[in-house]
């Protein structure tokens, strides 16, 4: 019996022992981020419209570089989950080192990408006042609280390693960049001194600011070429019968009827556009991002559409921004308010942008040729053109609701017209003459089509 | 005497122990890292409050010395934007008592010293974080159950409203 005894315990302990130590199955979520919803990207990109507007530096090119970057961060936190077709940029810029996910290991595509956006946000808008850090956190918070307990935590734990490391990674490409990197802390250079002579800029009334970001030319592009830049302006006349003075009339008259109570559609469409003002609005940049977030909702797209949609586009800003800024102060063309001050003796005329309630409004502390909205809005109208065709209808309500502007939504056609009259309204708001606008959409349509041939697929 | 060290009930008994050996020192070090969240939580919390009390005595002098005549929308859009940066821009901040200039400026250093106070708190809830996954991990390898069962745990001495 007792012979019986031994293996029959020993058996039992065994067994107890196997029990106690055996690892439960594990259910894991593989899907491709084409099976996702589109909500992590949407709710990140609402709340980069927000921080962008409330952080003190974030100007139209500064945020459309941060926009760039924190699009291209998250393509890249998921471009190995994406459909086949698509490709890591990585390859493309020789200097960007990108982390690899390991090879046949399974990973969350959303919690990459929470975790790329938060590290990415806390990276590109470190001086956010606390405000908006504490929206940020709340954001990555909620999404994580959400979504640690859909895999397990193995793929968790690898899926946020990799978001974080992907962040780490574009962050160190951003610093390399000089001229670009951490401009929000310096949106003037005290020692540039405009060129000087008849027709050229200089600062503007009423305030008279600086030249903003006068060597943002020299940021680093991710797509657009050296080359790609505009004609020549008009030549400076002060005749009469000139172009320009004609095109200075142009600008003159709208804003002398609009103030008169007439022309309200360019009223609107100058004020509806605007996106000038800090605080009040976020930037032209920002604009498109907030067009984008609508498409996205309209469109309930995939999570793999909607990453892809945000990277293409902020690349495109990224790279309007540069080309622009580059532009502007090669030619250095004085804005209209000098112009018709100066020239056609109508001394008393201003702009109707940023009203400050006392009658009093300002112009942009830039050269005025191309135009910037014209620029970022047929870059992002380009790319949106790619990828959801060249007739697709769209009801702008950005604005909606607001009630120190006309912001009552206004629908297109298609994107190629929303570009042209966000380009056109910049001459009955006063900042700009018509050739500012016509350049800056050639310029932004040139770009557009620079990021569209990246290689973002086989 | 011989009797009682059987070598079925030693063998036992060592594979037991070896067994369950893993659990008190996981548990013991997750209640610890689950409080370290709490108060993490909690000095955020701290913050954000102060954060919102210091703006709102801004608020509250902005909203009365600012001119009668002072169009309402762009009234309200400096009240809201809660930033001394922001608040400067407007023509109107530099007709402003100085009293009232001085505790923008107090509110910016305040709001500064609340950033840097948030950058170290997300720096530690970082590290913590690090370490909890990594402890999550192996609860996991050995019974995936039991990680729900602790998770619930850590999450119930996380949440625990703060004093």
């Amino acid at each position: 019996m007792k012979k019986l005894i031994f293996p029959a315990l020993l058996g039992l302990v065994l067994t107890m022992f196997f029990t106690a130590c055996k690892k439960d199955e594990v259910v894991i979520d593989t899907l491709p981020a084409t099976d996702f919803t589109h909500d992590i990207a949407l709710d990140w990109n609402t709340l980069l419209l927000d921080v962008e507007r409330f952080t003190p530096g974030y100007k139209p090119p500064v945020s459309a570089r941060t926009i760039g970057y924190v699009g291209l961060t998250a393509y890249e936190a998921i471009v190995h989950g994406m459909s086949r077709e698509f490709n890591s940029l990585g390859n493309h810029y020789p200097t960007l080192e990108l982390p690899q996910p390991e090879a046949s290991e399974i990973y969350d595509w959303e919690v990459c990408l929470n975790a790329a956006y938060e590290a990415a946000f806390h990276y590109f808008f470190p001086t956010a006042p606390a405000s908006q850090q504490f929206k940020i956190i709340s954001m990555a918070d909620r999404w994580e609280s959400r979504l640690e307990t859909k895999v397990s935590q193995e793929v968790f734990n690898r899926s946020v390693d990799f978001g974080i490391e992907v962040a780490h990674a574009v962050y160190n490409w951003s610093k390399s960049d000089h001229w670009g990197h951490e401009a929000f802390l310096a949106n003037h250079d005290n020692d540039y001194v405009p060129p000087q002579g008849i027709g050229l800029w200089r600062p503007t009334y009423p305030d008279y600011q600086p030249a903003l970001l006068p060597h943002w030319g020299k940021v680093r592009t991710f797509a657009a070429a050296p080359g790609d830049g505009v004609d020549p302006p008009l030549s400076y006349s002060e005749s009469p019968d000139s172009p320009l003075y004609q095109e200075a009339k142009e600008t003159q008259m709208l804003v002398r009827e609009i103030k008169a109570g007439g022309k309200a559609e360019d009223r609107w469409i100058a004020e509806f556009w605007s996106d000038d003002c800090p605080i009040l609005t976020f930037t032209p940049a920002g604009r498109w991002i907030s067009i984008t977030n609508q498409i996205v909702e309209q469109e309930k797209l995939s999570l793999e559409d909607a990453v892809f949609t945000y990277a293409k586009v902020g690349l495109a800003l990224s790279d309007a921004g540069v080309k622009c800024w580059g532009e502007k102060y090669k030619h250095n063309c004085e804005r209209p308010i000098d112009y018709i001050r100066r020239i056609m003796l109508d001394e008393e005329w201003n702009t109707i942008m940023c009203p400050d309630g006392s009658g009093g409004y300002y112009t942009p502390n830039f050269p005025t040729y191309p135009s910037g909205h014209a620029t970022f809005s047929s870059a992002a109208a380009e790319v949106l053109t790619d990828l959801f065709g060249a007739d697709y209808a769209f009801t702008d309500r950005s604005h909606e609701g607001r009630t120190e502007f006309n912001g009552t939504p206004r629908s297109f056609p298609d994107f190629y017209t929303m570009a042209l009259e966000n380009a056109y309204s910049r001459v009955p708001l006063g900042v700009h003459f018509f050739m500012d606008s016509d350049a800056g959409t050639a310029l932004g349509f040139k770009v557009g089509k620079r990021i569209n041939d990246l290689p973002w697929k086989n | 005497m011989k009797q009682n060290l059987n070598p079925v009930w030693c063998l036992s008994l060592l594979l037991l122990l070896f067994a369950c050996q893993y659990s008190p020192p996981f548990e013991d070090r997750l209640e610890q890292l689950a409080q370290a969240f709490h108060d993490l939580d909690c000095r955020q919390a701290v913050l954000e409050a102060d954060t919102r009390l210091s703006w709102d005595g801004v608020v509250e002098q902005l909203n009365a010395r600012l001119p009668e005549d002072m169009p309402a929308a762009e009234k309200q859009n400096m009240l809201t934007v809660r930033n001394a940066g922001l608040i400067r821009m407007f023509e109107t901040y530099h007709e402003l008592p100085d009293s009232v200039q001085e505790l923008v400026g107090r509110a910016e250093k305040k709001d500064n010293e609340i950033v840097a106070a948030l950058n170290e708190i997300k720096a530690q809830r970082s590290v913590l974080d690090q370490e909890k996954r990594a402890l999550f991990l192996n609860i996991e390898k050995q019974s995936a159950e039991r990680l729900s069962l602790v998770r619930e745990q850590f999450d119930s001495i996380k949440n625990t409203s703060c004093q």
